[in-house]
């Protein structure tokens, strides 16, 4: 991994960015016809897909049923040419289980459930590009289709990474970063409370340094948020003036 | 099998015990249980006892071909299982959802953290190196099992010693532990995970939940930290809301909790080379104290009394003196004394004494007891005895006891009458002992 | 009021609009809804195709490695594809192993790579018994509005045409391949396959490229693969209501149009990527 400098001396990375510049995002709300509600979204060369099915009956297992909230069923799977090397097992390996409850823990406490008791929300998520920050596509896709397919929420969820390398923090974390060994931390927030959903920290960092780069990530989430909600906003403006006109 | 579910009261009180900052088993809200660290026979072996939660952790290496893209570098491998033996909810095989995210949180926070140095692993770079793999089994769950599994896990690997290996040239000779001491693992640095439980989204934390303080709680969040203050791994899920301000202050306590269980450490370690070194027996059948029942045995733990003593003492104060107590003594025959007040006893005592007292008290109306007379007399309690027997025995006459006695009582001390029907519901256990009363009865009325 | 007699009574509605040679969403009976193809866009992989065929959507990416061939064939290479329809893409599947129908599909692209000889398998050895490419294609279903199949053909044929592979050669000293990121070469497509497949109701009325709701109702199905060379290498009917001769070589007739229409697409699609 020697000679690749993540950041230069005038402090650009590889890709050009600076340390706190989250890379481009790019969304699509109502992509598919089937799903009640669908979203793809685009954050570098990070792709994403999400479809939300529901609420609907409880499919599998009587067991399932809560008799005052709806139950999230939650899958993550990864395109087998998603990664430099083809991943041979897409879904069922550790990585992807842990990934799906940590969807399904993020979306139970933001989905209002009690609305619809006995019921179940299915939300799945597909990876067709992994570039680093997977679990962040994934979850900014899945809000946007949460939303789309018309399900209440208390806020949007937002997910952002930060890393620290070089003894700065650095936001939104691309594949090559990732590798380099360097810690990063993954937020996943509500951006108008700034209330954490969940938090996740790998590889070594230094207890002076948390609060730096909580707070990197804290801002890059509500930068994602901006962006997605102007989105969501055109969109439903979009699909009001199809209607009205027709 | 599914756990028994917790009951609405156990589940409350412990919730008003929190908000009381009061912990059931009698801890500070920051305090860990006690933490035993103890080593078997064989390099690698660790049991963690955390209070009740027992884990044991085994590590064992192979000699094996790195990976591709990865040829200088060996490989650890951590697996948790949780097994059926520690808790009814357990089952054999698949691992549950939670079993797999404290799996991922061990796996992160010893390997992703680079606790134990993989360079140092490679025999001959591309074709062999070592694989040591660490088995934590959980044996016994009394909460907070990811902890105690952490624990176990960096301290086999720092316990352990691997074959000492030598090449020459092309040949790669294994050394045997007679030949050459083993070696250990170099190991950078000890992660240990320190748990919160949240309850009352997040406004209330404690360390170290039990069983049943997991059971109540909202969520959780694990930190796992080294002796440097680096944070190794961080994990906080279960559908709970915090701030930003409640992290830091986490990982602000983490740093305290963890150096005490690391200086712990330290000196299980030193104390096992020790006496490894003087050539002492060790293992787990030196660690366990003997000459006991080590079953259901319990810890003593200190508990701060000094807030009940004194709320005691001040309802003591404020009761009042103690009553005088009544003598009413009443000797009834030799080796037969009486005192108290109230029912009649059904008991027959006396039958002489209890016709001269019915004559008596003929005329006194004495109701069911309910009326405190200064003697209690058990007298005509026989009479509804009877009467319970069906109709009133007036037909039968036999009896002259019947004759004489007069009253059956409604509860009114007024009314005297002879209905009898009505107050036999008083004295029904004493049916049985009819005949052989009026038997007896008789039989005295006879002798008199 | 449509509405509700659609829901009531699915087939006689349908059966309405096929007396007078339309369809509900108004097409006649043998158009093809509109086909829109998207190719190179995962980087990662070393081929990769979009499809759209109306609403149903498929990608399908190729991804190679090195292996070594077997002992029997030691000049060939393998092409290894496999469709997958996950629970995203339709309610009608549930998550889990692949279902049966996906598993039929995957057979049926297997099949037509074979027959057509799309990708000569002796193209993909490097050196004889040693060295060789396997090609791994997998195809996902991302939006299920009927007529799988036909997108699966036109999306890997389309990505196969997208490859490109570095170049290998093999050190003398060590035996291990070298590759050589810098040079990349396409494959040499033999046959380009194109599939059509036609539906069948009430054993008389047919039309081409069913949606899901015109699947549910047909009584029978047809596919048929042609190449280039106006030959068919391919033809699938798994059970279903009988057809004459006659209809079957109208069927064979519309396939070879629409085939043509098809290779045009994807060679135009490549020629707007300028490599």
């Amino acid at each position: 991994m020697a000679g690749l400098e993540i950041i230069s001396d005038q402090g650009y990375r590889i890709d050009g960015r600076r340390s706190s510049e989250l890379r481009k995002v790019c969304a699509r709300m109502g992509v598919f016809t089937q799903a009640d509600g669908s979203a793809y979204i685009e954050q570098g060369n990070t792709k994403a897909l999400a479809t939300v099915y529901g609420p609907h009956e409880v499919r599998k297992g009587r067991g399932k049923i809560q008799h005052d909230r709806a139950v999230v069923n939650c899958q993550f799977s990864m395109a087998t040419f998603s990664t430099g090397e083809r991943k041979s097992r897409p879904k069922g390996d550790r990585r992807s289980q842990e990934m799906s409850m940590h969807l399904r823990q993020t979306f139970e406490a933001v989905i209002v459930t009690e609305l619809f008791p006995r019921s179940q929300i299915d939300i799945y998520v597909q990876i067709l590009q992994a570039d680093g920050g997977n679990y962040c596509a994934c979850v900014n896709a899945a809000t946007l289709a949460v939303i789309d397919a018309g399900i209440p929420m208390k806020d949007y969820v937002c997910a952002c990474t930060a890393g620290f390398i070089q003894d700065s923090p650095l936001l939104d974390i691309s594949y090559v970063e990732e590798s380099a060994g360097a810690p990063f931390l993954t937020v996943a927030m509500m951006p108008k409370s700034e209330q954490i959903v969940l938090l996740e920290m790998n590889s070594r960092l230094h207890a002076d340094n948390m609060e730096k780069v909580l707070d990197l990530a804290t801002q890059g989430c509500k930068d994602v948020f901006a962006v997605l909600d102007r989105h969501v906003r055109d969109h439903v403006s979009e699909s009001h003036a199809l209607m009205t006109a027709s | 099998m599914k756990e028994v579910p917790m009951s609405t009261c156990e589940r409350e009180f412990i919730l008003k015990a929190i908000r009381d900052r009061k912990r059931i088993d009698g801890r500070q809200t920051y305090d860990y249980r006690r933490l035993k660290v103890s080593f078997g026979m064989e390099r690698g072996c660790c049991i963690v006892d955390l209070g009740d939660t027992k884990v044991l952790a085994q590590v064992s290496g192979k000699i094996e071909e790195p990976k591709k893209n990865r040829p200088t570098e060996g490989s650890i491998i951590i697996n948790l299982e949780l097994s059926p033996m520690a808790s009814p909810a357990f089952e054999p095989g698949r691992p549950t959802e939670s079993g797999i995210e404290m799996n991922r949180i061990l796996e992160r926070n010893i390997r992703d953290s680079r606790a134990v140095d993989t360079e140092s692993l490679c025999i001959v770079a591309g074709e062999k190196v070592w694989s040591i793999r660490a088995d934590v089994h959980v044996l016994n769950d009394e909460g907070n099992i990811m902890d105690a599994a952490s624990i176990a896990a960096i301290t086999a690997l720092s316990h352990f010693r691997r074959p000492d290996v030598s090449v020459m040239g092309e040949e790669v000779t294994v050394h045997s532990p007679e030949d050459r001491d083993p070696v250990p693992l170099s190991v950078h640095h000890m992660p240990v995970c320190v748990t919160f439980a949240f309850f009352d989204q997040g406004e209330f934390l404690l360390v170290d939940p039990n069983r049943s303080e997991e059971r109540v709680m909202d969520g959780r969040m694990v930190v796992g930290m080294n002796m440097h203050r680096e944070i190794c791994t961080l994990m906080m899920s279960g559908g709970m809301l915090l701030v930003k301000e409640q992290v830091l202050r986490c990982s602000q306590i983490a740093t305290v909790k963890v150096a005490e269980i690391i200086e712990l450490i330290q000196r299980a370690l030193d104390k096992d080379a020790q006496a490894r070194q003087a050539g002492e027996k060790c293992g787990f059948a030196e660690s366990v104290p003997t000459n006991k029942i080590t079953t259901n045995r319990k810890e003593a733990t200190a508990i701060d009394t000094t807030a009940a003593a004194q709320q005691a003492s001040q309802v003591i104060q404020e009761a009042g003196p103690v009553d005088k107590p009544m003598s009413n003594m009443l000797v009834q025959a030799p080796g037969t004394v009486q005192i108290g007040e109230g029912l009649v006893n059904t008991w027959d005592v006396d039958d002489e004494d209890m016709e001269s007292e019915e004559k008596e008290g003929r005329e006194k109306s004495v109701t069911n007891g309910r009326e405190a007379v200064a003697t209690s007399k058990p007298t005509e309690r026989k009479r509804p005895v009877k009467a319970g027997e069906g109709t009133v025995s007036h037909a039968e006459g036999s009896d002259s006891e019947e004759e004489e006695t007069v009253m059956l009582f409604q509860g009114d001390d007024e009314t005297k009458s002879t209905e009898e029907p009505d107050s036999t519901a008083l004295m029904q256990p004493s049916n049985s002992d009819k005949p052989a009363k009026k038997k007896g009865k008789k039989k005295k009325a006879a002798q008199k | 009021m449509a509405a509700d007699f659609k829901t009531a009574q699915p087939v006689e509605y349908y059966r309405r609009f096929l007396k007078e040679d339309v369809r509900p969403d108004g097409r006649e009976l043998g158009e093809i809804r509109h086909t829109t193809l998207n190719i190179g866009s995962i980087t990662t992989a070393e081929g990769s195709a979009l499809v759209k065929l109306g609403n149903t959507t498929v990608i399908c990416g190729i991804k190679a490695e090195l292996c070594n061939p077997t002992a029997e064939e030691p000049k060939k290479g393998f092409v290894v594809p496999n469709v997958d329809l996950p629970p995203l893409c339709s309610p009608r599947f549930r998550p889990g192993p692949p279902s049966e129908q996906a598993q039929v599909v995957s057979q049926l692209m297997a099949d037509i790579i074979e027959n057509s000889g799309v990708v000569a398998l002796e193209d993909l050895c490097i050196v004889e018994g040693k060295l060789c490419w396997v090609l791994y294609c997998d195809m996902m279903c991302l939006d299920y509005d009927g007529n799988v199949v036909d997108t699966c053909v036109i999306s890997l044929l389309a990505a196969l045409k997208n490859v490109l592979l570095p170049e290998v050669t093999v050190n003398e000293e060590t035996g291990s391949p070298v590759t050589d990121v810098e040079k990349k070469l396409p494959l040499n497509i033999r046959k380009c396959p194109v599939a059509t497949t036609f539906g069948v109701f009430d054993d008389h009325y047919l039309f081409t490229d069913p949606t899901n709701e015109e699947e549910c109702l047909a009584t029978g199905v047809l596919t048929v693969v042609t190449t280039e060379d106006n030959k068919i290498c391919c033809m699938h009917k798994p059970g279903g209501t009988a057809l004459s001769e006659s209809r079957l070589q109208d069927c064979i007739n519309r396939a070879l149009t629409r085939a043509e229409e098809v290779r045009k697409l994807i060679d135009e699609t490549i020629n707007s990527v300028e490599r």
